[in-house]
Formats: structure tokens, sequence, C-alpha cells
């Protein structure tokens, strides 16, 4: 309600009672507004960068809407644009100094706007119409350094739109510039203004029953809530919609399930089988997609298989290994055949030897200092030259024993076998310390069996062909070449070469020779044998390939005086005598005269032949054959 | 060095005084040698030797008489001669006045010819040098 006037019946009313009306009905609005507290920017005003292009203006967006502190309306329909370059007093908003920066304050106020200008009884200009209009205001703060610029304080009258930062040589408001956390948007009443009831409240308890100590309670409360301090409810009262393997409906019970589930260790449906997992790319392995427990599955495989391999896991460069000592290498691999390489190296100073160690050896009367096997090793060289290089008395031959692996001596040591030796030694033979030193004395040998005992073998000048042997048997004593008795028959030493050899006995001596170059054989060839003993012993017998060629011949005189038919003959002897009658003879002349061809075999057996021809010889002359023959048997 | 191989109808003779050999034709030899009214029938005198003039007279073996080393060049030889003189008696290529039918034969048996001469009636010289003059 409003304070009235009251006019009455014939009441000439003035200009000033007139204006009162208006004045206390306004009034009366504006006593609502203040009475509840309504203020600040309704709607509308919005400040942004001014567009299309930003400069040092603001646009505000329309229609605003808002009320000042006594209630008055403050209206504009239109898109405003707010120049920021200078302040309500013209004075220009820019900041000075480098480093430095200005708050601006965007203010929007009530004014009235006068128009219809009439005039009065006094002919004065009047404005009979004063419409409710606005006005903005930019108001500048001090100049301060960077983030401490303060800013303009709100104004009683004015209602703020926003804050606006200059900055050192700007040229544009942007977005960034634009502060609306002062603005002071609309306020319908305070919360200390209305009341509640509170009795049935389970959960806030205002210190008040107003609206502004309920709303603090609620803030108390959900703060406490949000952060976890107070006012907490279970999990198992939010709900939660069943989803994938978890069947709950709630989120305790799903996190239960969850939980169990991870944690499972059963077989089949271990937690690691809800665990997705996308496919892993790699060579000379790759992981499909799947799920954790499958793919640790095949990871575990893959790792016994390749632990487990007994050859070809890997490449040892792949397997990387720390710098020690000399060994620079950073592999398996490298450090491999650096070892060997330095191992292997015959580098005066460094050789292989110089890189293994080696304890001290105690021993008399050389003994070795702990060092390398270089240096050991040139310690024992040194130890066994000066050793060899002693020219006497390096040490006793009984000092050095005789491993004997044969098991020909009774001795132990070098000394003791020495003399063991020359004890046997010095039976058939001269000794060193004697005249004749090493030669034989009277060979001797023992009974040395039954058949055909070899007593001496010599090989000569290595040929097979004077290859000798000497046997004896219980009749006859055999030098033999190029053949040996294997105890049943004669056997080659070479099937190059003919056997030859003799026998002699008490009784003959025999001549051998062989010439069928088989490997054995029982029966010589040929044979020449002198039977001493026989009553027939002034020749050879021969047995075997023989053939003998010797002289002959006849002549004889016709003493008559015309021709005559002459016998001729004669008989000749055998140098030696043949195994048999021969089967060939053969003769040839070799000077005639007077005869006709050649004579005639006669009579013939081992020992020789007879031979014949009848001639017809002229009258007082010579006949004559002379030739040889050829024998074989 | 007498006989060398007996065929069909001829054999090969080595002279022995000059080495050469030639074939001799069964028809063109004759077992017997006559002296006076004698002839020996062990005697094969062969044609002489159209190179040197030698001639060869080829003896069969006296009955009862065994060579003493069997497989020796010497009994080998033996054994081809007895059987070429039995060739010959057989053949009736005998010397006049004998009677083929009357001519005692040393002929060598089936055994004694497959045992010495497996691969034919052959007797290649005795080897005349060994080792590296072979």
């Amino acid at each position: 309600m409003a304070d009235r006037l009251d006019y009455y019946f014939r009441q000439r009313v003035t200009e000033a009672e007139l204006d009162l009306g208006f004045e206390l009905l306004e009034k009366a609005d504006r006593n609502l507004a203040a009475d509840i507290g309504v203020y600040g920017i309704v709607s509308g005003a919005e400040p942004a960068p001014h567009s299309p292009v930003a400069d040092l203006t603001i646009d505000l967006t329309a229609p605003g809407r808002a009320y000042d502190h006594i209630g008055q309306r403050i209206f504009f329909g239109t898109g405003q644009r707010v120049d920021c370059s200078i302040d309500l007093s013209g004075i220009p908003t820019e900041v000075t100094v480098a480093g430095k920066e200005r708050w601006l304050a965007v203010f929007i106020r009530f004014d009235r706007l006068l128009s219809d200008p009439r005039t009065d009884g006094n002919s004065q200009q009047v404005y009979f119409r004063r419409d409710e209009t606005f006005e903005f205001v930019v108001r500048q703060g001090a100049e301060g350094n960077v983030g401490a610029a303060a800013k303009v304080p709100l104004q009683e009258d004015e209602l703020l739109v926003c804050d606006v930062l200059r900055s050192h040589g700007q040229t544009q408001i942007q977005a960034g510039d634009i502060d609306t956390s002062r603005r002071q948007a609309f306020i319908f009443a305070t919360g200390d203004a209305v009341q509640i009831v509170s009795g049935l409240w389970s959960v806030l308890s205002p210190a008040t029953e107003t609206v502004q100590s309920a709303l603090d309670s609620a803030d108390a409360v959900l703060d406490g809530h949000f952060d976890g301090t107070a006012n907490k409810h279970p999990a198992a009262h939010v709900a939660y919609t069943p989803h994938g393997f978890v069947g709950a409906s709630n989120v305790q019970a799903a996190i239960d399930e969850v939980v169990d589930d991870l944690s499972s260790a059963t077989a089949g449906t271990p937690g690691a089988s809800k665990v997705g997992a996308d496919a892993v790319a790699g060579t000379p392995n790759a992981l499909p997609a799947g799920n954790v427990d499958g793919q640790l599955s095949q990871l575990l495989a893959w790792l016994n298989s390749h632990v487990g391999a007994a050859a070809g896991a890997h490449a040892a460069s792949a397997i990387s290994a720390a710098v020690h000592n000399y060994i620079a290498g950073t592999s398996v691999q490298a450090q491999l055949q650096e070892i060997v390489s330095t191992l292997l190296a015959q580098t005066a100073g460094t050789p292989g030897s110089s890189r293994i160690g080696a304890d001290a050896v105690t021993g008399t009367p050389n003994a070795l200092a702990a060092g390398t096997v270089d240096a050991q090793l040139s310690t024992l060289l040194g130890n066994v030259n000066s050793h060899i290089t002693n020219a006497t008395g390096a040490h006793a031959a009984s000092a050095i024993s005789v491993a004997d692996s044969g098991g020909n001596l009774a001795a132990s040591n070098v000394e003791a076998a020495l003399a063991e030796i020359l004890d046997a030694f010095e039976d058939d033979h001269y000794r060193g310390n004697e005249g004749n030193a090493g030669q034989h004395r009277t060979i001797h040998q023992p009974n040395m069996g039954t058949g055909k005992v070899l007593l001496w073998e010599a090989i000569g000048v290595g040929s097979a062909a004077t290859h000798l042997r000497v046997y004896v048997d219980s009749d006859s004593v055999w030098f033999l070449l190029n053949t040996s008795w294997n105890g049943s028959a004669w056997a080659r030493d070479s099937t190059s070469w003919f056997c030859g050899g003799f026998r002699f006995s008490r009784q003959d001596f025999q001549l051998f020779h062989e010439d069928s170059f088989a490997a054995t054989f029982t029966n010589w060839t040929c044979t020449w044998t002198i039977p001493m003993r026989s009553t027939v012993n002034s020749a050879f017998e021969i047995t075997g390939t023989v053939r003998e060629v010797g002289r002959l011949g006849i002549e004889s005189h016709n003493t008559y005086n015309a021709t005559r038919n002459m016998a001729l003959g004669a008989t000749a002897t055998f140098r030696s005598r043949f195994p048999a009658t021969p089967s060939s003879i053969t003769f040839a002349s070799s000077s005639s005269y007077n005869f006709s061809g050649n004579p005639s075999l006669w009579d013939t057996d081992r020992d020789g032949f007879g031979f014949f021809s009848y001639q017809n010889v002229p009258s007082n002359s010579s006949v004559y054959w002379f030739g040889s023959y050829t024998a074989v048997a | 060095m007498a006989i060398r191989e007996i065929r069909t109808s001829d054999f090969d003779q080595e002279c022995a005084k000059c080495g050469a050999v030639r074939a001799v034709t069964l028809s063109s030899v004759e077992v017997g040698v006559a002296r006076d009214n004698q002839i020996d029938s062990r005697i094969v005198p062969l044609p002489p030797c159209p190179t040197c003039g030698a001639t060869e007279f080829l003896l069969r073996s006296p009955t009862g008489e065994e060579h003493p080393t069997p497989g020796s060049y010497g009994h080998l030889h033996r054994v081809l001669v007895d059987e070429l003189h039995a060739k010959l008696v057989k053949a009736n290529r005998v010397a006049n006045g004998l009677d083929a039918k009357t001519v005692a034969l040393k002929e060598p048996s089936a055994e004694t010819i497959g045992r010495y001469f497996p691969g034919g009636l052959k007797l290649p010289p005795p080897p005349k040098s060994d080792g590296d003059k072979q």
C-alpha cells in the first residue's frame, strides 16, 4: 500500500499536489522492494568482448533488467556497447607503466529521461514526460603490480555489471579480461527474512528457524558428507544396476562381488579371467585379445618353454652383462667372445695365460709364487731349461722311476733297470767299458722248440729280395731269402720277387729256387742237391724246371777211295743228374763238314743221351758235326 | 723251350736255340726214330727250325718212371709231350716200321690233364726275372 492523497470536490490542485500523488505511489513501490530486499540484475546485461572485432569496448546482452537498492527499475531493450577506454570522468583507463595493471568496474544505474517539452504558466519550459532510463558508469581503480591491483569498491546506488582488467599496452578486451565474480545478480529476498518450520526434520538442525539457517545447516551436512568426515551413508544404500559379471544391485554388494571375483583363485574362473586384455603385438610372440588369465597362461607357457629350452633359447647377445675387470662387452655373447679372444691371445705381454690366476705351489728345490699361469709357465720353463742344460748331476738315475708297462723288468728305477739290462746284455756281448764294446760274444740260443725254428732274421738293406732268415729243424739248417715258414708252407715276404736259399745237413747240401710269385708255396721250382752220402754223389741232382745246354760233337774220316755211307755216333753226359728222363732235347749245329742235317737222338735217360747219324762221306774226306744240346726235364 | 700249346691239329713249339715260336701241324710230325733195324718209338723228332736249323726231339717219359716233382715246369712239359705222343700214335702218325697199335703209350689221365691244365693244354714259359725286372 501507499500513502494516499484525498483530493476533494472543487479542490483546485496544484502541480506539486499532483506530483505528490505520483511520488507517494512510486515511494510505495520502492518501499516494498526495499523492505523485501529486492535488488540486482535480474537478467541480461551479460558482458562479452566486442564483436566482431574486439577493442576497448565490451558488449552487453539485451534485454537487460535490474533493480537498484532503492527499488528503481533499470531496463534496456537493445544490446549495449560500453566504452572502457575512459572512465565516467573522461579520463583514459590505459595502464601507463609496464608490469602494472588496473581494474575497471562497469556499473549500471537508474536515470530519468526527460522529454515532451512544454511551456508552463510561468512561460518556463518544462518536460511533461520523465521516463525511467539508465546509464553505464565506468570507474577505474589505481594501477598496481600485476596480480596485486585493487578492484573498484561497489557503489550504493549502482549495480556492478562486471570488472574489466586493463594491462600495459592493451588494445583489446578479451573474454579473459572480464570478471563477473562480483557481479551484483538479482536478490529476491535474504534468507534471514524467510522463516521455516524444522520440527520434523531428522538431518538438518538449523540454528534458527530461517531459510538462511536451514541452508547453512544443509551446507554443513553436505560439506561433511562430501568431505567424507560426517553424515556418510553405507555403500549398500547406493543402488547399482547389474552389469557384466556383477549381478549385485547396490554398490556395497557390487564391490564385494568385484573383489571376490577378482581375488578368486578358483581353477577355471580366477580373478585374472575377469580382467580384459587387449592384443599385444610382438615378435616372435604376440598376444591375442582376451583376458589377463589367458594371457598370463600363454606368457607362462612361453616363459617355461624358454627357460626349459636345452638349446637355442635365444642369442647370447640378447643377455646383458655388466662390464667387469678387463671385460668391456655388455652382452653375454660379447663377453664370451672377448674372454675367448683374450684367452687365445698370444700377444707378448698380454697372452691368454696372463688372464688366468694361479695360487702358490710349494716345492723343493723349486716353488711357484702366486701369480698368473703365464708367470708360472715362465718360471717352470726356466726351471726345466736349467734342469735340462745341467751338464752333469741333474739328479740320480735311481730317482727316475720305470713304469715298465710291458712287464719286462724287475727293477723299478732307471739305475736298477740299467744294471738289470746290462746283466742280461753282457752274457752274449762285450760291455761298454770293455774292449769291442757292444759286439757279440758267442751267441747262445736255447732249445727253441720243434719243427722249423727261426734262429736269425735280418732285413739287411730293407729289401724283401734279401730278407734273410735262418731256420733249423731236426735234420738241416735253412738259409732263405724272401720267405718264411708259417708252419705248413713257405710264405713270401714280397710276391714281386723270387724266393731262394740253401739247406745243408749231415748228409746232403741243397740249393732252392722258387719263381711262381705265389703268396705261399710248398714245393720249390728247382732244387740242386749234392747227395753227400749217396752212392752217386759226384754231381748235383736237379729237380724242377731244368734246362741244360751242353756241347757235343762227332767227327770221322772216310779213308776209302770212294764215297761211303758212314755211321757216326757218340754219347753225352749231363752235367747234373736230371730228376727224370728229359722230355725234350734239341740239337743245334755250330759247325759241320760233309754232314747233312743234325744227328738223331738215341738212348736217353736222366744222366745223358746218345746220338747218331748216317752220312755219305766222299772219298778220303773228313766228316764232322759240332754243336750244342739243350735238354729240358 | 719245347712245346707251348697243343691244339686239335697242331701245336706251338719254341725253338730252344733261337727262341722262335712256330706252329707245327700234327700231319708234319711222326713218332719214332729209326737206327738200322731199330726204331725208338718214344722219340718224336720235330722238323728243323726254319730259323736256325736246330732239331728238337721230344721224348715220351719212360714206363714206370714218375716225375719226382709233380707240378714243376719239367713235369708239366713231360705231360704235354706224353699227351702229344699219344695223340700222334692214335692218329697213326708213326714212322715206317712202327705199328701204331703196338706202340706203347703213356697218355696222361683226364684227371691229370684237368688238374694241371684246367685252362687247356697250354704251358707258358717260366718267368725269366723278378722284382722290378718282371
